[in-house]
């Protein structure tokens, strides 16, 4: 309703001009990536939009007789947009965020790096908000799956665009399918539109899962000579979207929310659960006892386990699913080409280790189908990953010196306040003779390395001033190339792997133990149906249609919850942490707050007003709780300060102080134990 | 200000191609340093008039101010009218004859004419070329009509030295203006069909036009020996006190031209969209003028006694109210305070505003920050914002009924009773 309103507004106001709109006819959803030149990295349409952009310009026929290809059609038409908004950077060092055109298209824009992203809808159906969100989804896959390649423009747009057609087409296909991917989730699925991971919650289940997974299977796994020098790290068990059970080793570091959401859409993209057709109507189910399901905080972290979700992060959403139902029978899948589920995927987490922070360090994933609908995931370190420890040290003393020669601080005053640049020197040619050691080809390495040197610390070069800012670049691509060569998925040699025969041992292992569970859940899911009983409509129900039934005013009350998160957000995102809307025949409560680990409610602190193109609240794309409860525990020091949200519905002919009251009790409840094993 | 604009010219593409881009950027800069002149932030949220503090006047007052508007109104010619005080809005009032079912004249208007700033110049009336359905938060799109006025209102805006200057430049803008066409364009309609729609209009405007010209150039010929008289109006005649200016109205095609009669007294305007007519209608302006004069004097006498906002004492909450309908704004915050309440409240309405006016469901909301909270209320008619003075008390923000936030309507309700505001 909203975007129709504005929409028709738009279309008033400039009714006068837009018909000299050139894009009136150009589709509905497109998300572009382009470089500065206007060299088209990788693009994604939706059919709508494929289809509008060859009516327009299939009629220009080329020379051949033959319509253009579609690529160059996408070119064509998105060159003077990218070359207007690169114009604007590079004259006023600022560019577009959004506009929208006299038709009612909104074009999202972004610039990463030397890499822009674009995003258009021309059929309403996403808010510039929207868009912006994507991109920054787009970008948190291409770190996912190309690490710190992403920091090097010129070999990230050698990864996205290979000049290979079949490779391309692979890379550009794996993109394109996690976007459409996470742009179900977000559609069908609570926990990707709040951006939290959900888990099942049963309590008997999840601690005995977490138990297999820690004595049994991580521990023979790590101890078989068929590993192939990888080590188990992390292990989890999908039920669709939702976590049943998760085990860190001890050597591992936390696994962020963020990396963990991704992950989740990349199991998605190889088994997809299609929720909406994954319609099971709960026939035995009586139908006045409605759907109750409440939000839980995450348990404190436990010191028994030394690995766990990271504790700053916001409490992991949980879900109470009255009606999981993992009969093989109700579990549809659509039809795909599985891939040879034995091939790990390539990709690039966030760690924390004692040495400090490393983003982007490289993992094999395992994703083992277990039934349909349940994935055993596997996360292991791979060999030589401490040469990636060793590329993001460099890079960030490069990047260091590199920002201290452009403000000008010349000599070695360049390198005050870390390590002297003799020490750097001595760290990169111990890093090229580890390489060599390892058989890693370094030869452009070295010689970028030897010109750099001859320039800082020969008397006829000119001394660590501005000149060697481009020998510093070079470096930065030398080491991501580096990088590149021992871990990019394209390089990945096929014999680096656990072997197919551990891994179906691990698989028929956890097979066996769910067996059993598989039955007791389904029973238990139909007897204890309802947790909580309250006379009202609550938020968050199962986002699914399937919860809500089918039909126009499911659909209505859907997006009315779906519209309510974006709403308190764009509050939250100016500094408001309580609203409450009265909406048409609702009543929308949205609520933040901090707790200490006691469980007492600290003080409301006027939080930072974000600008309008800051990067999206979330947790997928940019982790805004993990920066908020950072900002919130600079006044809080000495306390682990925990954060929580509560959205709900009510009906609006409820008086507003039983809603409130509800709401407190509602709030009251999350402190209760949940009685869920810890993760 | 492209919607200031093109009330007074008509759509910026024609005006383009009518004028040189020296002449329309002396207006540009015209409606630019109006709207940055006389608005506080509140304004440029809703874009509309703000009322005069109801509070402090004697309902007679305003009973009476209505009837000046039912008096104007008996001429059938006259078919809207409004009352400023000192850039104030006291009434106004919208006749619902319409010469043609498909237009309607809307009872709305324009949020903010040139002639709602208060003019130290005690004296001037004119007629300015406007479009009466138009607001500069309105949806509407206008299209072109040649302004006779802009040098005229601009010297008693302004205020400018050597109106001799202005004058004979005037002149050459009215000259032009004779002979231009007028024309509207409409989105989604065959380009014959609008064409002859506007001929229609074209032809009868082009009429007016050459006796519209002469009378304004009579008139600023005038108005030179007048100026500084305490109740002078550039007349046409020696007995009248009024000009004539062309005014416009577009509806979705069909532009039309209309007038915008002005009388002032000192601080008080008192404006009327009439037919195009009415300029050449033997007495009308006659019966419009001696019809009101009288009553106008005697209201601005009596306004003029209201203590202004900045004597009145600081109430213990702050509350902005806008008729959607009026497109008026009834606060008690005063003026331009730049105070962390005050901008808090302001940065709160804004957000509550634009959420208002891209949902149309949305009833009521309370949204709060350590700092601030606010309550806001709306109907098909009207918008209500309400902030009590002081941050909010030290609370958790876990939900709580005993949240004061949550005291915020039946306090708004209580207190806004006294300002007209009925939130029951």
């Amino acid at each position: 309703m909203i975007r129709l309103t504005k929409k028709s507004r738009n279309s008033q106001r400039y009714s006068g001009s837009s018909l000299h709109s050139g894009y009136l006819t150009v589709g509905m959803k497109c998300l572009l990536v382009a470089t500065e030149s206007a060299e088209v990295l990788f693009y994604w349409t939706d059919q709508e939009f494929e289809r509008n952009i060859k009516k327009q310009y299939g009629t220009s026929q080329e020379e051949s007789g033959r319509p253009p290809a579609f690529a160059d059609s996408i070119n064509t038409l998105f060159a003077p947009i990218i070359i207007s908004c690169s114009t604007m950077i590079d004259r006023l060092g600022d560019g577009y965020t959004s506009f929208s055109t006299e038709n009612g298209h909104i074009y999202a824009l972004h610039q990463f790096e030397e890499c822009l992203y674009i995003a258009v809808n021309g059929d309403g159906e996403e808010t510039d908000e929207d868009l912006k969100r994507k991109i920054f989804v787009m970008k948190k896959f291409t770190e996912i799956l190309f690490g710190m390649v992403t920091l090097s423009s010129s070999l990230l747009r050698k990864e996205l665009r290979p000049s290979d057609t079949e490779q391309r087409n692979r890379v550009w296909k794996k993109l394109q399918r996690l976007l459409e991917t996470y742009s179900r989730l977000r559609e069908q699925d609570q926990s990707f539109l709040v951006e939290a991971v959900e888990r099942l919650i049963h309590p008997t289940l999840c601690e005995q899962c977490i138990e297999f997974l820690e004595r049994r299977l991580v521990q023979q796994m790590n101890s078989s000579t068929d590993r192939a020098g990888e080590e188990v790290l992390h292990a989890f068990i999908l039920v669709h979207t939702k976590l049943l059970a998760f085990y860190s080793s001890r050597n591992a570091s936390t696994l962020s929310s963020s990396d963990l959401l991704a992950l989740i859409i990349i199991v998605q993209d190889l088994y997809p659960s299609n929720l909406e057709l994954d319609e099971t109507p709960s026939k035995e189910v009586d139908s006045t006892s409605a759907p109750d399901v409440f939000y839980t905080p995450e348990p404190s972290p436990s010191e028994r386990n030394s690995g766990h979700l990271s504790s700053d992060s916001p409490p992991v959403f949980q879900f109470v699913d009255p009606d999981i139902q993992m009969a093989e029978d109700s579990l549809q899948t659509l039809q795909l080409p599985v891939p040879d589920p034995m091939t790990p995927t390539r990709v690039f987490l966030e760690a924390t280790f004692k040495e400090g922070f490393f983003p982007m360090m490289p993992h094999s994933m395992y994703c083992l189908p277990l039934w349909p609908g349940i994935t055993l995931v596997l996360l292991t370190k791979i060999p030589n990953s401490q040469v990636a420890m060793s590329v993001y040290v460099l890079l960030e003393a490069f990047t260091k010196l590199e920002k201290r020669l452009s403000e000008g601080l010349e000599g070695t005053a360049a390198l005050r306040g870390q390590s002297p640049i003799q020490e750097l020197r001595t760290r990169v040619d111990k890093f090229i003779r580890m390489l060599a050691s390892m058989d890693i080809l370094t030869s452009q390495l070295q010689n970028t390395w030897s010109e750099f040197k001859n320039k800082a610390f020969t008397r006829s070069g000119p001394g660590v001033t501005k000149a060697l800012l481009p020998s510093c670049r070079s470096i930065k691509t030398q080491l991501c190339g580096v990088y590149q060569q021992c871990f990019a998925a394209m390089c990945m040699g096929s014999n680096q792997r656990l072997t197919t025969t551990l891994q179906e041992r691990a698989l028929n292992m956890v097979q066996e133990k769910l067996m059993d569970w598989k039955d007791f859940l389904l029973v238990k899911s139909k007897r204890n149906i309802t947790m909580v009983s309250y006379p009202c409509l609550q938020c968050v129900t199962e986002g699914s249609a399937s919860e809500l039934g089918k039909g126009p005013i499911a659909r209505f009350i859907k997006n009315k919850l779906w519209s309510l998160v974006a709403t308190t957000r764009h509050y939250l995102q100016k500094g408001y942490t309580t609203v409450t809307l009265r909406d048409g025949d609702f009543y929308f409560c949205y609520f933040l707050w901090f707790e200490n680990e006691t469980g007492y409610k600290l003080e409301v602190v006027d939080i930072p007003n974000l600008p309008d193109d800051s990067a999206p609240i979330g947790m997928l794309a940019w982790d805004y709780y993990r920066k908020l409860l950072r900002y919130y525990s600079k006044s809080h020091q000495n306390e682990l300060v925990k954060c929580y949200e509560l959205l709900t519905v009510h009906l609006g002919v409820v008086p507003t102080e039983y809603i409130l009251q509800h709401c407190s009790q509602l709030a009251r409840k999350l402190w209760e134990p949940s009685r869920i094993p810890l993760l | 200000m492209i919607d200031l604009f093109c009330f007074y010219n008509g759509s910026v593409r024609r005006s383009y191609q009518l004028h040189t881009q020296e002449e329309l950027a002396v207006r540009w800069a015209r409606y630019l340093s109006h709207l940055q002149g006389g608005a506080t932030e509140l304004h440029h949220i809703f874009t509309c008039l703000r009322t005069i503090d109801y509070t402090h006047i004697d309902p007679l007052l305003l009973m009476k101010a209505a009837l000046i508007l039912q008096a104007c109104q008996r001429c059938p010619l006259v078919l809207a009218g409004c009352i400023l005080h000192r850039g104030r809005f006291v009434d106004n009032s919208a006749s619902c004859r319409s010469e043609s079912p498909e237009r309607p004249v809307k009872p709305r208007l324009l949020s903010r004419t040139l002639s709602d700033t208060p003019i130290n110049d005690p004296s001037s009336s004119q007629m300015l070329t406007s479009s009466p359905d138009s607001s500069l938060s309105d949806d509407a799109s206008f299209s072109l009509c040649p302004s006779l006025a802009s040098t005229s209102f601009r010297s008693s805006v302004a205020s400018q030295p050597g109106e001799g200057d202005d004058a004979a430049e005037s002149r050459d803008h009215a000259m032009a203006n004779e002979v231009l066409p007028f024309e509207g364009s409409a989105p989604g309609k065959g380009e014959d069909g609008e064409r002859e729609q506007v001929d229609d209009v074209s032809a009868g405007y082009q009429n007016h036009s050459s006796s519209e010209d002469e009378n304004l150039r009579d008139d600023e010929e005038k108005e030179e020996e007048g100026a500084g008289q305490e109740n002078d109006i550039r007349e046409r005649r020696s007995d009248g006190e009024e000009e004539c200016v062309r005014v416009c109205e577009e509806r979705d095609v069909v532009l039309e031209p209309m007038l915008l009669y002005e009388h002032r007294v000192r601080g008080l305007v008192l404006m009327l969209l009439v037919e195009p007519s009415f300029d050449t209608h033997p007495n009308a302006k006659q019966e419009v003028y001696h019809s009101s004069l009288a009553s106008l004097n005697g209201l601005e006498a009596h306004l003029r006694t209201i203590p202004p906002p900045s004597e009145i004492p600081a109430a213990p909450y702050t509350f902005t109210h806008y008729d959607r309908i009026q497109n008026t704004l009834t606060t008690n915050m005063s003026g331009r305070s730049t105070g962390l309440q005050d901008r808090l409240f302001v940065k709160a309405t804004a957000l509550l505003h634009s959420h208002f006016s891209h949902e149309d469901m949305l009833q009521e909301a309370i949204i709060r920050s350590a700092s601030c909270a606010l309550y806001a209320t709306r109907t098909p008619a009207q918008e209500t914002f309400f902030v009590q003075q002081g941050a909010p008390a030290r609370n958790s923000g876990i939900p709580n009924g005993q949240d004061s936030a949550f005291s915020l309507p039946s306090k708004a309700r209580h207190r806004l009773l006294k300002h007209g505001v009925n939130l029951l």
